[in-house]
């Protein structure tokens, strides 16, 4: 009987891919196989503030079925400003529309006489080395990287890049506004057991891109966000990223996470705080990227919950312990009177306590 | 060997339990059931791989090889296999909608009220007039990945160009399916001299269904049909949504359904076999499912903003965290309770391992309940003051417009569904549940899925229908006991509310008075009379005064006199509260002595 439990990634050097999106409209431009770079352009890309939309029947006055008669551009020609999109002659005058901005004539339509002109295209940039994967149609382009992963249990905000950087001793304590200065600017700062909303406010007003840290309270949380959090699916919330490795509480980050944070100081790195808990589940994360490299041992660990392996408790009374699986699974009664499938953890105290499979996760890298 | 057996699993969001039932000399049974934790979360995500481990655990539990190679042995031969393999799904979670209306204040407000009224969850409303720049708009359209979008906009016969407009900003924004796999689903409620339009210009992007105007006229709201299609779409598109669920689908003798679907069968059959209302609840982790059956018809709501895991900070957000201290039999701190809820939230297959945090999760199962039951009654009622185009559910009123399709009063049977009600450790828990989240008035009878097998008899019961309600009558449904509640006046405490006869056909008699706050159990198990003598007004299903008559077979709990009044009323303070549920807790024998005088010292009080 196999027993496997969703755990949380800490790695030191993994290999992953990742989904970088090409928005809506893009065009992608590499191909698959192909090695990149971080400045590597993958595409091309609308964005959505580039948009202008105009009433043409409106403005030459004429009915929006006959709109398209009028056209001088086709639907997909870039346009400049000031060039003519249309043109209407009458038997003694003429009227012309210009184009207001440089762009794409994106769509004309026929039953209501809108225009919708696009701006020019922007660059996507590949943002990591690594290698093409995989092209998605009008997604984007998967990469395969190379680097150190480090997987939080939940975030908020989108992905950000900055300077890894740690507030000096702060494993066990709460950060709140003073511990965080303008010299963290452009950082994603990690540290502390738990955050106050204070922390993040102060983050985000000096520029800090994204907040690394143990746990937070889910008031503190709500407070920040200025609503009452209900179901957890994020990542397009504005401002700073925040990602919570531990849970919720006051919860110090592994020390695996530490090590390899203190390794990576002031390198380049990429922080998303989307988090999805349902089908299709996604972690916020915080990856260092390495030179990539074709052949590396991939850091995946064994979800599997059996005798010897190393886990990690994720509900009271023993959560956030750590320890070793003794025993086959088989089914105990608990003190709350159910009868569930358990299994013996010698926790690294020294006890060794009855804890059910469901509450238990894989604890894998350096401890 | 048995002469037939099945293979029945549910494919919930948090648990997939696995059901073997067999046959043997004509006799059906549940051989053995077994659960394991959905697999949809990296780096497995995959949904077999949580079937596979609760199949499994089934094969050594009854020493029989049911899968080869990762697929299903079928049929059975010898010591091996199965005869038939089902499952029901509803993995894929909660509901959001994108709601997209012509005017703030008229359309999009009203397809607002049918994405919640469905039990959605709402992403955003976005509307040409709602104050934002259009590239704003569609930034956030582009940023959202809805389950499925609702759009409306025009009565029926007037604006086209507005609608046209909506549809075309939609169409420019970039609608994505949440897994990125196949289309969106779009709703269309608008304007129906613009459905050709709409189709038209989305088809091509999305999944486009057309229903009737949810706004025909200015002054009329129609937001059942749409209502009723984000429903059905929810079930058919979104709740299967799964990693891997093509493969599972690929293994099974008939194809998955929705979870909800099946329960409404089973739901149906109780209903009719009984010939009694029968209301059923089922409390899964992303969603509460609702049905009511009477007359002939099953009405079903899914609020999928509701549930014991992916949803439980948003019961949290719906009541209040002063809602769940409420149903404590000791003392909890505000913020450490939401943090409780929200470590459930991000983990969610996890479990209460001791008393203190099962009665938290017993706590918000109760709130759920209440929320969810208002949302039941609320999609089914009509709206005031408004004129109201009739629908299906009319023929159940007799007053449209002021009152819930079925109320309590008429309930004859609540049956609960769920893991925390069905895997609760003691019966009683299950009862008390029912009983606070559901508060029902007059005579009911609490039936318990008591091994949460609704969902698979339901499924089975489409190619075997006897074998199926065998197993329901015989061994799923479990009698919890019989509620007496009546509803009166507000009183002092204490105020006799009415006489109480049990007389059991073995010869045993009963006669309590039943007092304004008492809350009691009395055992009852085989065939026993009820009388109900009412003082005053006092109503217990007969009208007020009148006397009661009818009879119950008891159950796990026995008969429970309940006379807190209806609705529950709220404790005076805190410490209250405790002792109330202390109370209850001692009552009904919902905990252990030693639990109990733990709780209680906890609040500073000795029971």
């Amino acid at each position: 009987m196999r027993i496997f439990s969703p755990g949380l990634m800490t790695s030191p050097q993994t290999s992953l891919t990742r989904l970088r999106p090409v928005p809506i409209h893009g065009k992608v431009i590499v191909s698959e196989g192909e090695e990149v770079e971080a400045n590597t352009v993958l595409g091309y890309y609308n964005p959505h503030g580039n948009i202008t939309t105009l009433n043409l029947a409106r403005e030459l006055d004429i009915s929006p079925f006959d709109v398209l008669d009028t056209l001088v551009k086709r639907e997909g020609d870039v346009v400049f400003k000031g060039e003519v999109i249309a043109r209407l002659r009458g038997l003694f005058s003429k009227r012309e529309f210009r184009a207001p901005e440089d762009g794409v004539l994106e769509r004309v339509s026929r039953y209501t006489g809108w225009v919708t002109i696009r701006g020019l295209p922007m660059p996507i940039h590949a943002g990591f080395p690594g290698v093409v994967e995989k092209i998605v149609p009008e997604e984007g382009v998967t990469l395969r990287l190379s680097g150190a992963n480090i997987q939080g249990i939940f975030g908020i905000g989108g992905l950000v890049s900055g300077r890894l950087d740690v507030v000096p001793d702060s494993q066990f304590r709460v950060l709140d506004n003073e511990d965080v200065s303008s010299n963290y600017e452009g950082a994603v700062l990690v540290g502390g057991a738990r955050v106050t909303p204070g922390y993040l406010q102060r983050a985000a007003k000096l520029g800090i891109r994204a907040v690394v840290t143990g746990g937070i309270h889910k008031r503190d949380l709500d407070q920040f966000l200025g609503y009452p959090l209900g179901v957890a699916v994020t990542g397009m919330e504005p401002g700073i990223t925040v990602i919570i490795t531990e849970g919720f509480g006051q919860l110090p980050m592994r020390s695996d996470i530490w090590a390899i944070v203190e390794e990576h100081k002031y390198m380049t790195v990429y922080a998303s705080g989307s988090t999805q808990v349902r089908a299709g589940v996604i972690r916020p994360e915080l990856f260092i990227p390495g030179p990539y490299r074709e052949s590396v041992s991939v850091g995946e660990f064994s979800q599997e919950i059996a005798p010897g392996a190393r886990v990690r408790v994720i509900r009271a009374p023993y959560f956030g312990k750590h320890g070793v699986i003794m025993s086959a699974p088989s089914l105990q009664t608990l003190p709350t009177e159910s009868v569930v499938l358990s299994v013996q953890v010698r926790l690294d105290s020294g006890e060794v306590k009855t804890i059910p499979v469901a509450n238990l996760e894989p604890a894998q890298g350096r401890q | 060997m048995p002469s037939r057996s099945f293979l029945v699993l549910d494919c919930g969001s948090t648990t997939t339990k696995a059901v073997l039932i067999e046959e043997d000399d004509s006799k059906l049974s549940v051989r053995a059931r077994t659960e394991a934790p959905t697999t949809v979360e990296k780096p497995v995500e995959d949904i077999t791989l949580g079937v596979t481990m609760a199949v499994e655990q089934m094969e050594t539990m009854v020493g029989r090889k049911l899968m080869k190679d990762g697929n299903f042995i079928t049929p059975q031969r010898e010591d091996e296999g199965v005869d038939f393999v089902g499952a029901t799904c509803s993995a894929g979670g909660g509901l959001q909608i994108l709601v997209a209306g012509v005017i703030k204040s008229m359309t999009a407000e009203s397809a607002a009220r049918a994405a919640l009224g469905a039990g959605a969850i709402v992403s955003d409303v976005i509307s040409i007039d709602d104050g934002r720049e259009l590239y704003e708009k569609l930034t956030r359209i582009a940023s959202i990945r809805p389950d499925m979008v609702l759009v409306s906009g025009g009565v029926d016969g007037g604006n086209v160009t507005s609608v046209v407009k909506l549809a075309e900003m939609l169409y420019a924004a970039g609608l994505r399916p949440r897994h990125g796999v196949g289309r969106i689903p779009v709703i269309f409620a608008g304007n129906r001299d613009a459905q050709s339009f709409v189709r038209d210009i989305l088809s091509g992007v999305a999944d486009t269904k057309m229903v009737e105007n949810l706004r025909p006229l200015l002054e009329t709201e129609n937001i059942a049909p749409a209502r009723q299609q984000i429903q059905e779409t929810f079930m058919s598109h979104t709740m299967v949504q799964a990693p891997h669920y093509a493969q599972l689908a690929d293994k099974m003798s008939v194809p998955v359904i929705p979870t909800p679907v099946a329960v409404g069968k089973a739901i149906e059959y109780i209903g009719e076999s009984s010939n009694c209302r029968v209301m059923a609840c089922d409390i899964g982790g992303a969603t509460t499912d609702f049905f009511t059956y009477s007359e002939g018809r099953l009405m079903r709501t899914v609020s999928a903003n509701l549930g014991m895991s992916y949803s439980i900070c948003n019961v949290v957000a719906e009541a209040g965290i002063q809602a769940v201290q409420r149903f404590l039999p000791y003392p909890a701190e505000a913020h450490e309770l939401s943090n409780t809820l929200a470590n459930k939230m991000v983990r969610p297959t996890s479990l209460p391992a001791t008393p203190a945090e099962l009665a938290i999760e017993q706590a918000v199962a109760r709130v759920a309940l209440g929320l969810a039951l208002k949302h039941h009654h609320e999609m089914n009622r009509g709206i005031r003051g408004m004129q109201r185009k009739r629908g299906l559910e009319d023929i159940f009123h007799q007053d449209p417009g002021t009152g819930p399709i079925v109320s309590s009063m008429n309930i004859d049977i609540i049956v609960g569904s769920g893991s925390v009600l069905s895997m609760a450790p003691r019966r009683s828990q299950a009862a008390a549940i029912m009983l606070d989240g559901l508060a029902p008035e007059g005579v009911t009878h609490l039936l318990l899925d008591s091994q949460f097998m609704l969902p698979q008899l339901g499924l089975i019961s489409a190619s075997y229908p006897e074998a199926a309600w065998r197993v329901l009558m015989d061994s799923a449904l479990l009698r919890l006991g019989t509620v007496i509640a009546p509803v009166f006046a507000p009183c002092k405490s204490g105020t006799p509310l009415g006489k109480v006869y049990l007389l059991s056909d073995s010869g045993g008699r009963d006669e309590v008075m039943l007092r304004s706050g008492d809350l009691f159990a009395l055992p009852c198990s085989g065939q026993t009379k009820i009388i109900v003598k009412p003082i005053g007004q006092v109503d217990v299903g007969a009208g007020p005064g009148r006397t009661y008559e009818g009879s119950t077979r008891g159950g796990a709990v026995g008969v429970i006199l309940d006379g807190r009044g209806r609705p529950l009323p709220m404790p005076a303070n805190e410490e209250a509260g405790i002792v109330e549920m202390l109370f209850q807790a001692r009552a009904l024998k919902t905990l252990s002595n030693e639990v109990l005088t733990d709780f209680a010292r906890r609040g500073g009080l000795r029971i």
